[in-house]
C-alpha cells in the first residue's frame, strides 16, 4: 500500500546558527540600507 | 491572555504611526518620518529580543522555528510596500504629478530590498527544515519573479532620459509588475508547495502571536521611514536636473 500522507514525528533540535544568521543578516540590510539612504542624501546635498 | 496582548501590540503600533504625522512640534523639529523611525528601531530591537530569548520553541522546528518573526514580516512588508508602489503609480497616471512618480521609484527600492530579504531568510530557513537552501517550489519561485520584475521596474526607469516618460513608463511597469503578487499570495493554495499556507491567528500560542504582529509592525515603520528618505533623495535628484522656473513650481505643487 503506498501512503498518501506521511506523519513527521520529532522535533528539530539545535540550528541556533540559522536563527543567529537570520536575525544578523536582517539587522546588517537595514543598517547597510540606511547607510546607503544616507550617503545617497548627502551625495544630494552637496 | 492575547485579549489583552493582540489589541496592545496594534494600539502601540498605531500611536507610533500617528505621533508622526499627529504633532506639531514633530514638524517643526524634524522631519515627520524619523519619529516613525525610531520607533520602528525601538519596536524591532525589543521584537528581535523577544523571539530569540523569550517567545517558546515551535512545536515542530524548535529554535529554529523563531526565524518565523523576521521571515513572515518581511513577506507580508514587501507586498505591502509593493501595493504602496501600486497605489503610487495609479496616483500618478490619474493626477500626473511628479510627487506620486517619487513615490513610485522609492516604494519598488524599498520593496525589492524587503524582497531580497525574505527571499534569503527563507532560505536560511529552508535548510534546516527542508534539508535544501533552495528548490524550484511554486511560492519560492513566484516570489523571486516578484524580486526581479520589480528589478526590472527599477532598471528601466534607469535607461530612461525624460522625467514624464520615465513617470508613465515606471508607473505602467509597476502595475504590470504588480500583478504577480496575488499570484505569489496565493501560490500556496493553487499549487501542491512545500511551503506551508497561511497560518491563522487560532493555529498559533499567545506568545507567538504577539511577537510576530510587534516585528511587522517594526518592520512597516521602518519601511514607511526608508520610503519616505528615499522619496526626499528622487525628488531632489528631479528637481536637480529641472530648469529653474519648472524646479520652482514642482516644488510649490
Amino acid at each position: 500500500m503506498i501512503p498518501v500522507a506521511a506523519e513527521v514525528m520529532g522535533r528539530i533540535e539545535g540550528g541556533w546558527e540559522f536563527v543567529i544568521a537570520a536575525y544578523g543578516i536582517t539587522w546588517a540590510t537595514f543598517a547597510l540600507y540606511t547607510l546607503s539612504l544616507w550617503a545617497r542624501a548627502r551625495q544630494e546635498e552637496s | 491572555m492575547d485579549a489583552l496582548m493582540s489589541p496592545g501590540v496594534h494600539l502601540i503600533g498605531l500611536v507610533g504611526l500617528a505621533m508622526a504625522a499627529a504633532l506639531p512640534w514633530v514638524q517643526n523639529k524634524f522631519d515627520w518620518e524619523h519619529p516613525v523611525g525610531a520607533w520602528g528601531f525601538l519596536w524591532f530591537t525589543v521584537g528581535s529580543a523577544l523571539g530569540l530569548f523569550w517567545v517558546p520553541k515551535e512545536a515542530m522546528m524548535g529554535d529554529v522555528g523563531r526565524i518565523l518573526y523576521v521571515h513572515v514580516p518581511a513577506a507580508w512588508i514587501a507586498m505591502v510596500v509593493f501595493t504602496i508602489a501600486f497605489v503610487c503609480a495609479l496616483g500618478y497616471l490619474f493626477t500626473g504629478k511628479l510627487g506620486w512618480d517619487w513615490a513610485v521609484e522609492a516604494a519598488c527600492e524599498v520593496g525589492v530590498m524587503m524582497n531580497a530579504l525574505l527571499l534569503v531568510l527563507g532560505s536560511i530557513f529552508g535548510k534546516p527544515t527542508w534539508n535544501t537552501w533552495w528548490t524550484w517550489d511554486p511560492r519560492l519561485t513566484a516570489s523571486l519573479v516578484m524580486m526581479l520584475t520589480f528589478i526590472g521596474v527599477l532598471l528601466l526607469r534607469g535607461a530612461v532620459a525624460d522625467p514624464n516618460r520615465r513617470a508613465t513608463w515606471t508607473g505602467v511597469s509597476t502595475i504590470v509588475a504588480y500583478l504577480n503578487i496575488p499570484i505569489t499570495y496565493m501560490s500556496v493554495r493553487w499549487w501542491a508547495s512545500m511551503h506551508q499556507q497561511q497560518s491563522t491567528p487560532s493555529t498559533m500560542d499567545d506568545e507567538m502571536k504577539f511577537v510576530m504582529r510587534m516585528c511587522a509592525w517594526a518592520f512597516l515603520m521602518l519601511s514607511i521611514w526608508f520610503m519616505a528618505r528615499r522619496w526626499r533623495i528622487a525628488k531632489a535628484r528631479a528637481l536637480s536636473e529641472m530648469p529653474e522656473p519648472l524646479n520652482l513650481a514642482q516644488e510649490a505643487s
